[in-house]
């Protein structure tokens, strides 16, 4: 069941339930509609016979001690007092006078009576002689109306038959056509019943006085059309669900393909090449946003990874000078025995090349201890021109080599902090400002209170810095003059650990810089504990 | 043979320095690139082992800059070794290339193939007559018998070997034997030829009065 988990089949199989839903909910109802439709236009039919036949039964004028026509009914003859004027239906006591009836209208009032030749088997009973002058004398003066009138022509009345029960259920009347194996009619308590019976739609009156009447009709032929009609229901909604499904797994294919493409690119990218991007077919709709999303994210790994990869290339280059001037000295030095001095030589080369590696690999643990969190910065309260003035004193002597003046500006702020990392930012912010600067030139330090932050800044009147280089010197290994000056002990680090500590204390360090003339280090850090919160 | 070595840790370019003087080549050194790129102009070097990273003008600069003006082999000293950059050294015209940290014997192999190549040659022996150079062992033999020859009249030997059938002058023996530092008399030039007619056949180097030395 792997393929339930894809989303095109999901939707697939959504859509199908969705569709079968909807399908089968019309199909019920159209076939509903219909089959009442039919229904009803039948019982409207039968409805309207009951009307003529009681008409007929109860003619105004007809006493219920007339004699009912001889051979119209059961052989041993109708009760005579079941024939009463209707009390309930006065539209029927207030019908019109007779008028005179055509011999065509005639014939089919008989074929009215007697039902559809082509009905079913033939009743026992036999029906009188449709010549004599008795049969049905009520039928033949009945003040029929040109609609009724339709009712009798035979094209129109096919497979219909009645029957008549007197009240204690003594059949009455039937017509030629109706079935015998007809059960006597039972006592319902309402005034009408309809009812199936097979393929025989039956519908039973009963009169007030208690007779009753059956209409039926046998609606093979619609029922079969309606079976017809479901069938063709049956197979177009088959068709119009296989269309749909069809439709709905080529929608699913198109509107995955791009999902699918994407995972493709993104799983070629995350295996392989970092520099691809995801095609951004198009950019304004939700897939293309995703594109947009992933391609920026791939953007920042790559970037990321270049700089992993650039960091460890220069850490290995950085590496590489010291370990080769140690090769070197010790492969020219093994050549031949030569005097102590020289070895003394070798030796303290050596040893200088071994410093620098220390010096090296303790700034880039620092830094790893940085990027990666592992040492939290050990934050407590310090007055960062106290901490400032700490670092002034060690690094006057090396301005005083170069006759560089320190001036000092430190105002008494709190902040809190790291002291020991701090004064490392402000030594190395310090040793940059002699070592760049030129001879007899100076430093600035000064720190003070803003707007809630701590400020320290170190300015020099030195070389100053390009614009070119200016972006990237708190980048890691990067030196403005692209050399390696060693002499000092400079790893190319500084600045960078400089900002990371900074960072760390949830601070910025910045710098502007004119070649020339000199640069200012800027070092902000949040005064948490403000002295005048305290 | 001369080389100049442009190379700004003191520390390395000191030991350099020395392995190859003790090789018996005339050194030359500079500090940066500037200096480097003005002597390597200025004299004809058999060879030049030229660091990448330099200050003032990096080592591409000096190359760039140089093969200008001058066909001098370089021989390019790097700490990086992407391929990138091993193909920028060789397309802007550096003849080999050296991944800090090396071997001082590879580096000085490549330096004697760099100047074999650079004079034609592609076997480190020289046969002139009865006798051969070993020029990567530094022997030389009259007959098969080993000659002790000292580190400058093996170089003097070398250097007319390598140029041979060409007129060596005695200015261009001084330029390529002899570096900045050294104060030779012209005359010891005399007594090196001397020497080495003494040990190997006077036939061997003949002298154009006048111009300077050649062997046939």
């Amino acid at each position: 069941m792997i393929f339930l988990n894809s989303i095109r089949w999901r939707l697939q199989l959504w859509h199908g339930l969705l569709l079968v839903f909807v399908l089968a909910g019309f199909g019920f109802t159209a076939f509903q509609l219909q089959r009442s439709n039919q229904l009803r236009g039948i019982d409207q039919d039968l409805q309207h016979r009951i009307e003529v036949i009681s008409r007929v039964m109860h003619r105004p004028g007809q006493g219920p001690g007339r004699s009912p026509p001889a051979g119209f009914g059961p052989v041993d003859g109708p009760p005579r007092d079941n024939f009463g004027p209707p009390r309930d239906r006065p539209g029927l006591e207030g019908s019109s006078p007779p008028r005179p009836v055509s011999p065509e209208e005639r014939d089919r009032r008989e074929d009215f009576l007697r039902g559809s030749p082509r009905f079913g088997e033939p009743p026992k009973a036999r029906l009188p002689d449709p010549q004599s002058p008795d049969f049905a004398p009520a039928l033949r003066d009945l003040p029929l109306t040109p609609q009724d009138l339709n009712l009798f022509d035979s094209s129109a009345s096919n497979a219909f038959y009645y029957l008549a029960w007197t009240r204690d259920g003594r059949l009455l009347y039937h017509s030629e056509s109706a079935p015998a194996n007809l059960p006597p009619a039972p006592r319902g308590p309402g005034l009408s019943i309809t009812r199936m019976r097979g393929t025989l739609r039956e519908m039973l009156h009963y009169l007030p006085p208690g007779e009753c009447i059956l209409v039926g009709r046998d609606i093979g032929r619609e029922l079969a059309d309606t079976r017809r009609f479901a069938a063709v229901l049956l197979g177009a909604g088959g068709a119009v669900l296989a269309f749909g499904l069809a439709g709905g797994w080529w929608l699913a294919t198109r509107a995955i393909r791009p999902i699918k493409d994407i995972s493709a690119t993104a799983a070629k990218i995350s295996t392989g090449d970092l520099s691809q991007r995801i095609p951004p077919a198009d950019t304004d709709n939700e897939l293309g946003q995703l594109a947009n999303v992933l391609n920026s994210a791939f953007a920042r790994v790559e970037a990321a990874f270049a700089q992993q990869a650039r960091f460890t290339s220069d850490a290995a280059h950085e590496l590489r000078t010291p370990v080769s001037i140690m090769l070197t000295q010790t492969q020219a030095s093994l050549t031949r025995e030569r005097p102590a001095p020289e070895y003394r030589e070798t030796v303290e080369a050596c040893q200088r090349a071994a410093q620098r590696m220390r010096r090296l690999i303790e700034s880039l643990l620092e830094l790893a201890r940085l990027d990666a969190a592992q040492e939290p910065i050990k934050l407590g309260r310090l007055d960062l021109a106290g901490t400032a003035a700490d670092c002034v004193e060690q690094v006057r002597p090396l301005a005083s080599e170069r006759l560089i003046t320190i001036e000092t500006d430190l105002a008494a702020t709190e902040c809190s902090g790291d002291p020991e990392r701090l004064a490392q930012v402000i030594t190395n912010l310090l040793t940059n400002a002699i070592h760049y600067n030129k001879d007899r030139g100076e430093v600035r330090v000064s720190v003070q209170q803003q707007n809630g932050s701590v400020i320290l800044t170190v300015t020099d009147t030195g070389q100053g810095i390009s614009s070119e280089d200016l972006p990237h010197i708190f980048e890691r290994f990067w030196r403005a003059d692209k050399a390696r000056s060693q002499a000092n002990g400079r790893t190319g680090l500084g600045l960078a650990i400089a900002k990371s500590i900074a960072d760390a204390h949830g601070g910025t360090i910045e710098v502007v810089s004119e070649l020339g003339k000199g640069s200012t280090f800027t070092l902000r850090l949040p005064a948490t504990r403000a002295l005048s919160n305290q | 043979m001369r080389i100049l070595i442009v190379e700004d840790e003191p520390d390395l370019l000191s030991s350099l320095a020395k392995a190859l003087r003790e090789e018996g080549y005339a050194v030359d050194t500079a500090n940066d690139g500037e200096e480097g790129f003005y002597k390597a102009e200025s004299w004809d070097y058999d060879a030049v082992v030229l660091d990448v990273m330099l200050p003032k003008l990096d080592g591409w600069g000096v190359l760039q800059k140089l093969r200008k003006v001058k066909k001098t082999p370089v021989l390019m000293l790097t700490a990086r070794d992407a391929s990138r950059d091993r193909v920028r050294g060789l397309d802007t015209g550096a003849d080999d290339y050296v991944v800090k940290p090396f071997d001082l014997a590879e580096l000085l192999a490549r330096l004697r193939a760099l100047i074999r190549r650079a004079a034609g040659q592609t076997r480190n022996l020289i046969e002139i007559g009865e006798v051969t150079i070993d020029t990567a062992a530094r022997i030389v033999r009259r007959a098969g018998v080993p000659v002790t020859l000292t580190a400058r009249e093996y170089t003097l030997l070398e250097f007319l070997a390598v140029h041979r059938r060409e007129l060596v002058t005695r200015t261009a023996l001084y330029e390529h034997l002899f570096d900045e530092d050294d104060s030779t008399l012209s005359n010891l030039l005399d007594v090196h030829v001397s020497n080495i007619r003494k040990k190997l056949g006077a036939e061997l180097i003949t002298t154009r009065r006048g111009h300077g030395y050649c062997i046939e």
